[in-house]
């Protein structure tokens, strides 16, 4: 009896072992990186909507564009052998007529060659009304694309577009589609075609293995890829809802790489295993201000609103300093970036005397004009705990110049879908992520024609000035004449107040026994993956 | 027995079809919707928007929309989810193993804890381990289960390291059941703490009532073992009534799985239930909500039936 249970009791050590055995807690298998996705991807096809952050991370190891964006913004050849320009005759002069000479010898993951036709029938795609493609920006600017021999393209623009290489044929925005696989299908079935969510034909550096619903996408190195011999195995992209287990598994070392928010940077800042990498980002926070709004089409009270609010200290307080001041759309981290135009410091004398200047006169704490109190409703997504503080802090210093201002948030889906988009708001605070190329964003926040449901001018604000400046940006082909119009437009609307401009929060990355990594702020975290090793 | 069990049958079916009528204008009343996603993309334009909304059937009459859901789903075709394209009950189906695999091991860890500890504390009636339950199971109650998910993390995945505590498997490694189990620990033993600190409550007042009656006095007097006593009559006895609670409480885990299943990144129904609300896509929520009625009234006959089995007394009034 006494052997019997002591035979048990040794089998019950050796099961409780194997069951909590220390080693197979960190990471994923040898040769694994573990990256934590906070949301899942509706698809993993890069030229299908809607936008979403989490898909373009899981797609750019598995498609590569012609051309890559650099950290510093600059673009350099990728599936194209060259960057073309005026100079080297890629452009013509007139600016229409670009020729793309792309590389020889590459493979698709099943085998099958990339040619010029793969690059046309992307093109053709995503122009195609069938498409519920993600944009076609750039694209339905093509008059015409040709193949030149089965490694050279030629397309001809109906206009001259600065941004076309970096908005049509750069990592940053989509990526090329193999044409063996999508001509069979025809436009008509692409939505639901099922290579959106098995993309098994790719020609990134990491080709697609597996997706289980609701757990993890898996990717895994493709032998057949034309640049450096990808490090690692395996990427596994883990789905954690929860922010608060992303954080602990990094610290546990079972997560290689996530993005995080600047709250949380204090648990992880005091723990050796992760490393945290904060950078400026092309993305902008600021809330539009509808001027349907009688009270808010006054440029005075639109100025004094960001002379109103201390911005600095909520960055310092709110945000832990992960963001820089901005007067305008065009963020820190880009080339056409100009330091001379100076956010507006934090003035509540200059804010009152605005006010005053329109009419709004103080009564017992509040302004009133025509017996009507100085009275905004200030929206955003709910469930967001920084927006939230904030929203406290401008209530409170806003109050003090006799604003009032009532909160009422909705969630993303609600805000986007139907508040911002239908202009049922005073003010909405949203973040308009920002693309390759400033104009981009600018041209959609800015212009007359791109009221709702035609672009994201949701505060309907149109200057007279900026649309020739947006045509005259895109004409152009020299960069330094292009900041130069940036510069011009970032000054009229920092004189204009459209938005209230925030600030541009910096990315952060918190990465976990991952080498190889490098931040890029025009890339998704994994844009170098081939370069990514774990111990 | 049959007839029974075929009458309360045949009367779900128009309780299913009245709660699915509700459901879908529910989620059809919901602001945002399945276009919120779309136009949230900024370079979208009106053209495309109105394209996508006819593909989708969302440019017809609400009536319509229905009658034409329910002419399908009485095919068995649920649609196709908005979100991804795929049919619905095929983008639920994936998620079933998991959550009925996270339920059935805590239902079943919660089963044996609530009868081990309430019996043992009721015996025990006003004793330490008595005290010592009822303070164990207070805390259970009052405790909110992502905090206990959360708690249960940091120890045992980042300071102990013993458990993983994300995810359903080691990413990248071909599946094992030990490896699996391993990530099961820590969500079945959360999941199940909450619901055994509040059956535990029952069990113990439920053994309490039955130890003061008249027929377990008699029962020792006849000189019975307490063994006998306690398994054959008291037991018996004290559990018809926990029966119902348990089997209520078992389709109730849904909705505490769907806070364990996010914490714990577990790749089950109910956070995607969460996620399909919050994106508008209706045919996947509507056979989610018709799924968790269906097992509701499932769970509600079977307390019922096992009611009849445990009791002998108790029977069934046909008309």
């Amino acid at each position: 009896m006494r052997k019997v249970s002591g035979f048990l009791a040794e089998v019950a050590v050796c099961l409780a072992a194997a069951f909590f055995s220390v080693s197979a807690v960190a990471g994923g298998a040898s040769g694994t990186a573990v990256v934590a996705i906070h949301e899942e991807p509706v698809t993993l096809n890069p030229i299908l909507g809607p936008a979403m952050s989490y898909a373009t991370l899981v797609e750019q190891p598995m498609f590569p564009n012609l051309f890559r964006i650099a950290p510093s913004g600059d673009l350099t050849p990728d599936l194209a052998t060259v960057v073309p320009t005026k100079a080297n005759g890629g452009i013509s002069q007139d600016g229409l007529t670009y020729v793309l000479h792309l590389r020889e010898g590459v493979t698709w993951s099943d085998g099958k060659p990339f040619t010029a036709q793969d690059v046309l029938e992307t093109w053709r795609l995503i122009v195609d009304p069938h498409v519920r493609a993600l944009t076609t920006e750039g694209y339905s600017n093509i008059a015409q694309g040709d193949a030149v021999n089965a490694h050279t393209v030629r397309f001809v623009l109906k206009s001259k577009y600065a941004p076309f290489l970096a908005a049509c044929w750069s990592n940053a925005q989509s990526a090329i589609l193999p044409a063996h696989v999508f001509q069979p299908i025809g436009a008509a079935g692409v939505n639901d075609a099922s290579y959106n969510t098995a993309p098994t034909v790719t020609l990134g550096p990491f080709r697609f293995v597996s997706w289980n619903h609701g757990a993890a996408i898996t990717l895994a190195a493709n032998p057949n890829y034309y640049g450096a011999k990808p490090k690692l195995s395996q990427i596994v992209f883990q789905v954690m809802p929860d922010q608060n287990t992303i954080l602990s598994s990094l610290q546990a070392g079972s997560v290689n790489l996530a993005q995080v928010g600047p709250t949380q940077v204090t648990t992880l800042q005091s723990d050796r295993n992760v490393q945290l990498h904060a950078f400026d980002h092309t993305s902008w926070e600021a809330a539009a201000m509808n001027l349907h709004d009688p009270i808010l089409a006054d440029v005075r009270v639109r100025r004094a609103l960001e002379y109103g609010i201390d911005r600095k200290a909520i960055v310092e307080q709110v945000l832990r300093g992960y963001a820089s001041l901005i007067a305008d759309a065009v963020v820190p981290s880009s080339w056409a970036y100009d330091p001379q135009i100076q956010p507006y410091p934090y003035s509540p004398k200059t804010a009152s005397q605005l006010l005053e200047g329109a009419g709004w006169k103080m009564q017992g704490g509040v302004r009133y004009k025509d017996g009507k109190p100085l009275e905004l409703t200030y929206s955003t997504t709910s469930g967001n705990p920084g927006r939230e503080e904030t929203e406290q802090i401008m209530q409170q210093e806003l109050g003090q110049i006799g604003v009032r201002l009532n909160i009422r948030n909705y969630p993303a889906t609600v805000l986007f879908g139907d508040i911002l988009y239908h202009g049922k708001f005073q003010l909405a605070e949203f973040q308009p992520t920002g693309g390759p190329d400033p104009l981009l964003r600018i041209a959609r926040a800015d212009s007359c024609h791109a009221f709702p449901p035609e672009g994201a001018n949701y505060g309907y604000w149109c200057d007279p000035r900026i649309d020739p400046l947006l045509n005259e940006n895109a004409a152009s082909s020299s960069r330094a004449q292009r900041k130069k119009i940036f510069r011009e437009i970032a000054q009229i609307e920092s004189e204009q107040m459209p938005y209230l401009y925030l600030y541009s929060l910096k990315a952060i990355v918190a990465t976990s026994q991952l080498h190889g990594y490098e931040p890029n702020p025009y890339g998704q975290p994994a844009w170098n993956s081939e370069m990514w090793s774990v111990p | 027995m049959l007839p029974f069990v075929l009458r309360r049958l045949a009367l779900s079916v128009p309780l299913c079809l009245g709660i699915s009528i509700i459901i879908f204008c529910l989620a059809h009343s919901l602001p945002g919707g399945p276009l919120a996603m779309y136009m949230n993309t900024s370079t979208i334009t009106a053209g495309q928007l109105q394209h996508v909304s006819a593909q989708l059937g969302l440019d017809r009459p609400l009536y319509l929309q229905y009658l034409d859901w329910l002419t399908r789903a009485l095919h068995g075709d649920f649609g196709r989810s908005f979100s991804d394209g795929r049919p619905a009950l095929a983008v639920i189906w994936d998620r079933i193993p998991a959550t009925a695999e996270l339920m059935v091991c805590a239902f079943a860890i919660s089963v044996f804890l609530a009868i081990g500890l309430g019996v043992l504390s009721a015996l025990r009636y006003r004793k330490l381990a008595d005290r010592v339950v009822t303070m164990l199971s207070y805390a259970g109650i009052s405790m909110p289960v992502f905090w206990l998910g959360i708690i249960a993390i940091l120890l045992f995945g980042v300071q102990l390291r013993l458990l993983p505590i994300a995810g359903i498997g080691t990413p990248g490694q071909p599946f094992s059941v030990l490896d699996n189990l391993r990530h099961l620990a820590l969500p079945a033993l959360v999941l199940a703490g909450y619901t055994a600190a509040q059956q535990c409550r029952y069990v113990r007042s439920s053994v309490l009532d039955v130890l003061g009656a008249p027929f377990v006095q008699t029962a020792r007097s006849k000189g019975l073992s307490e063994r006998v006593v306690i398994l054959k009559h008291v037991l018996r006895n004290a559990l018809i009534p926990v029966v119902t609670v348990f089997a209520l409480d078992a389709a109730h885990l849904l909705s505490g799985a769907l806070i364990t299943e996010t914490v714990f990144a577990w790749p089950g129904m109910g956070r995607l239930f969460y996620d399909s609300l919050h994106a508008g896509d209706y045919p996947v929520v509507i056979g989610i909500a018709l799924m968790a009625s269906a097992m509701v009234i499932l769970f509600n006959l079977l307390a019922d039936v096992l009611y009849v089995v445990i009791d002998r007394r108790v029977q069934i009034a046909w008309a």
